[in-house]
């Protein structure tokens, strides 16, 4: 038994372990090193956490991502800082990255609307303020800007983002029937099964 | 299928997706592993309880802006379930209701701590990150990765040395008692490895969803088979993979991590509750 047991361990553990080998090779075929809008929300918020959580391993490269567009202002200097957030897929946890357009641009006529969903490519870099460090993206560029036309509704109604597509949920809503239907005739099975009753020539002996 | 194929392998490239297929495979092992010891001695809701307890010692290691916070959570949790399973039978305060005032307690005080001494700029994110593990599992250090490693190591090791002492406390405490087992310090072992496996398991799943980690692949198991070691075996292996299904799931549909485990878990409950009634109907 022991033997089995460490042997069906010793699989597992070395079967896990081998994910951590390969070689490193490109990541995406795009021409961007890191290629947010290719992912899952899910995989987007933990590879943004990773950026800010390690930044010196992303120093240099170039990203693409897209988020809804947002706006900080600094009460002390005055100053403009522009950022993409990216929420996880229960929209409870949000990530933040800024980003510094190439070029002369000026707020508000150059920027989208805020909480405009765009799409942003740029150069991960890191700088120091008043001592702290902070990650940005540096000669970045809008590729794509969409104005959210629900956004005055989303506004009004304040509903969390919805994590998973319509395609989806449509997929996981029959199994999702079928195992709660399982699960109620089951314990009505496993009550009925215990309950006590009569035998039926009992039953019939007490009638009489 | 192609198409997901690719964007697995593509995902495979990053290396905290990596980290989390390995740390959520050692945690399903490791917690399928004593899952069904817990189950027969119905000490379920002691998982509970201690995932609580773990999350208002995060709270503090939180407050104390500790780098890392895994040391303080583990030496506080298994300090609760030390605590808890040392109040035995002569205490004013019963097994039960001592679960549940160190449960709830641990969960208030926590988040009271959090609130109060707030280090981080979305406190509820954060909350609801620890309590459902929505990330929590893709955002590990590569030092979380080893100690993860490294304590999933020695729970199992604990396991195969003192499986037959396990076995013996879990089926009939009393024979092994008078037999010469000394259940309570086996019981005592059993509380702590329980504790580093509710540390561990926090970072899958997050506090309120470890019970099922612990539960649903051992009592899937046990709707199948009837001996203990095959029942130990069949929750390993169900654990693992639906640990495994849950992570690529939620990775490709961008849902959260924790709750996606632990509804392949219900799904494989179902079915193994399906094939249990048909193996009887087919037997009689």
């Amino acid at each position: 038994m022991k033997k089995l047991i460490c042997s069906a361990m010793t699989l597992v553990i070395v079967l896990s372990f081998s994910a951590c080998a390969g070689t490193k090779k490109e990541r995406s075929e795009n021409e961007y090193d890191v290629d947010l809008t290719a992912l899952s929300s899910t995989m987007v918020y933990a590879e943004v956490y990773n950026m800010m959580a390690a930044p010196e391993d992303y120093i240099g490269k170039s990203v693409k991502m897209r988020g809804e567009f947002s706006l900080y202002q600094d009460p002390e200097t005055n100053q403009l800082y522009f950022a993409l957030i990216i929420e996880d897929a229960t929209a409870c946890c949000a990530q933040g990255l800024e980003f510094v357009l190439a070029g002369d641009y000026s707020y508000p006529e150059d920027y989208p609307e805020l909480g405009a969903e765009i799409t942003v490519a740029g150069k991960f870099q890191t700088y120091e303020e008043n001592g702290e460090l902070y990650c940005h993206l540096v000669d970045a560029e809008i590729l794509q800007r969409t104005s959210s036309p629900q956004k005055s509704a989303r506004k009004e109604t304040a509903q969390p983002k919805r994590a998973v597509s319509k395609g989806t949920e449509t997929v996981l809503l029959p199994p999702c029937i079928v195992c709660t239907a399982i699960l109620f005739f089951s314990a009505a099975y496993n009550h009925r099964k215990h309950s006590i009753r009569p035998h039926r020539s009992l039953a019939n002996s007490a009638k009489a | 299928m192609t198409e997901v194929f690719e964007k697995i392998m593509l995902y495979l490239q990053y290396p905290f997706v990596r980290y989390a297929l390995i740390v959520g495979v050692l945690i399903a092992l490791c917690s399928s592993l004593l899952g069904v010891t817990l189950v027969l001695k119905r000490f379920s809701y002691i998982g509970d309880g201690l995932s609580h307890v773990a999350f208002g010692a995060m709270a503090i290691a939180a407050v104390l802006n500790l780098t890392n916070d895994m040391p303080l959570i583990l030496v506080i949790t298994i300090s609760c379930a030390v605590l808890l399973l040392r109040t035995g039978q002569n205490t004013k305060i019963k097994g039960d209701a001592a679960i549940a005032m160190l449960s709830v307690g641990a969960l208030a005080i926590g988040y009271l701590l959090m609130n109060l001494f707030s280090t981080s700029s979305n406190l509820t994110g954060d909350v609801c990150s620890t309590l459902f593990g929505s990330t929590s599992i893709l955002t590990l250090t590569q030092t979380e990765v080893w100690l993860c490693a490294l304590l999933s190591c020695i729970v199992v090791a604990v396991f195969v040395l003192f499986y037959n002492k396990i076995f013996a406390v879990t089926f009939d405490e009393s024979f092994a008692v008078a037999s010469g087992t000394n259940a309570a310090a086996y019981n005592l072992l059993i509380a702590v490895i329980t504790a580093i496996i509710i540390v561990l398991a926090m970072n899958l799943v997050g506090s309120l969803l470890i019970s099922a980690l612990v539960i649903f692949p051992a009592l899937s198991s046990m709707r199948v088979f009837r001996s203990f070691r095959s029942v130990t075996l069949c929750s390993v292996m169900l654990s693992v993979f639906c640990a495994l299904v849950g992570i690529l799931i939620s990775i490709l549909a961008g849902t959260p991590v924790g709750s996606t485990i632990v509804a392949a878990d219900i799904a494989a409950f179902g079915a193994f509750f399906g094939i249990g009634i048909i193996r009887k109907g087919v037997g009689t």
